[in-house]
């Protein structure tokens, strides 16, 4: 009886020595996924803001006389040529062409939506495109294609890209969260995303200066 | 009497070489995974710090350098390729605590800027470079990463 005693106490502590230790376990992995999450998206955020800053001194965007280039004083000019301008449904067809401002700046694997807004005209531009693509087995046209298959069309979408364009103002006209969600969710896209605005000087004509601010929007795959 | 209380002594030497062993496994894993988190000199660190300075870089509008010694007694194997940055680390003397056989030896980061393409060996410390030329298409903007 004593024997079968001492066995059964035996048993009790290697239990209580396993369940401490798994206690233990698990409060360092709480703490490693923990750790792990907030370092990846604060490697998505800082990621965005170097990207907004880079496109604040990126001559294809600031304002440049001579070998001069003006940071943070953006030219309509420039913004006209290589945005879209969201108040000339026209320039929509500009959509996914490849645009100089991502191939200069861009981080691998990622998709980008530039967004400009003149604070005193109201004059609206935005940009959607990727850097260089194709690893973690993500394929960025079938995402592209599905992105696509969102955007009908058909005279209700040309209705609501009207309507954003003369009723709302914002950065993502075209598709809302769930038309991404969507398709990342189809490719198995691991997603990580930062929305970041910066102030911005907008230079009209030789006498004019306006306020204005650039928003970055920053997914990465 | 004395047979009645073998079991018990069995069970706690038992029971001390489970502990010992979970123990080894915590440790294994608070070095492995943890430890390496924090570590200014470790490769995921360095990666991502090269890649942030050397994007970085590209805000200023003409010239910068930028000096970057991530620790005194480490050094690296750093490859830097289509806007990726890669570190090896070159520990010559592994510290048991320190470095286990779970512990990356390479890790890798994302850079924004392009015109890079290094090579560099053995080196403790870094120089990045960033320099606009003038041609006749416009500014064209140059990176370099040395070591030593």
């Amino acid at each position: 009886m004593k024997g079968a005693e001492k066995v059964l106490n035996t048993f009790m502590l290697a239990l209580i020595a396993i369940g401490g230790f798994v206690v233990v376990m698990l409060f360092f992995l709480n703490y490693y996924v923990q750790t792990n999450a907030v370092i990846k998206t604060s490697d998505v955020d800082r990621h965005a803001i170097a990207l907004g800053n880079l496109y604040l001194s990126s001559d294809k965007l600031a304002y440049t006389l001579g070998k001069t280039l003006n940071r943070d004083v953006f030219s309509k000019e420039k913004l006209d040529k290589e945005m879209i301008n969201q108040n000339n449904v026209l320039q929509y067809t500009k959509i996914f062409s490849d645009s100089p401002i991502f191939k200069d700046v861009s981080f691998p694997n990622s998709i980008v939506v530039l967004y400009v807004q003149d604070a005193e005209s109201n004059d609206r531009w935005f940009l959607i495109g990727h850097g260089s693509l194709g690893q973690n087995g993500f394929n960025y046209f079938d995402y592209e294609n599905c992105l696509m298959t969102k955007l009908k069309l058909d005279p209700q979408t040309i209705g609501r890209i009207f309507v954003y364009t003369t009723v709302f103002s914002g950065p993502f006209p075209l598709w809302d969260q769930y038309d991404f969600k969507e398709c990342e969710s189809s490719y198995n896209a691991q997603v990580g995303a930062s929305l970041k605005d910066f102030p911005v000087a907008i230079r009209v004509s030789d006498s004019e200066v306006h306020e204005g601010y650039l928003v970055v929007w920053l997914r990465e795959i | 009497m004395k047979g009645q209380e073998e079991p018990g002594i069995i069970g706690m030497v038992l029971i001390g070489i489970l502990v010992v062993g979970l123990l080894y496994l915590l440790i294994e894993f608070v070095f492995a995974n943890m430890v390496p988190l924090f570590s200014s000199g470790s490769v995921q660190i360095v990666s991502r710090d090269l890649a942030g300075l050397i994007t970085i870089a590209g805000i200023s509008p003409y010239k910068i350098t930028i000096e970057y010694s991530p620790t005194a007694d480490v050094l690296y194997n750093v490859s830097v390729d289509s806007r990726i940055v890669t570190v090896y680390s070159l520990e010559t003397n592994p510290k048991p605590m320190t470095i286990s056989s779970g512990v990356s030896q390479y890790a890798t980061a994302k850079t924004a800027v392009d015109n890079i393409k290094t090579i560099i060996d053995s080196a403790k410390s870094f120089e990045i470079q960033k320099s606009t030329q003038f041609t006749g298409q416009g500014r064209e903007n140059v990176y370099s990463v040395t070591g030593k």
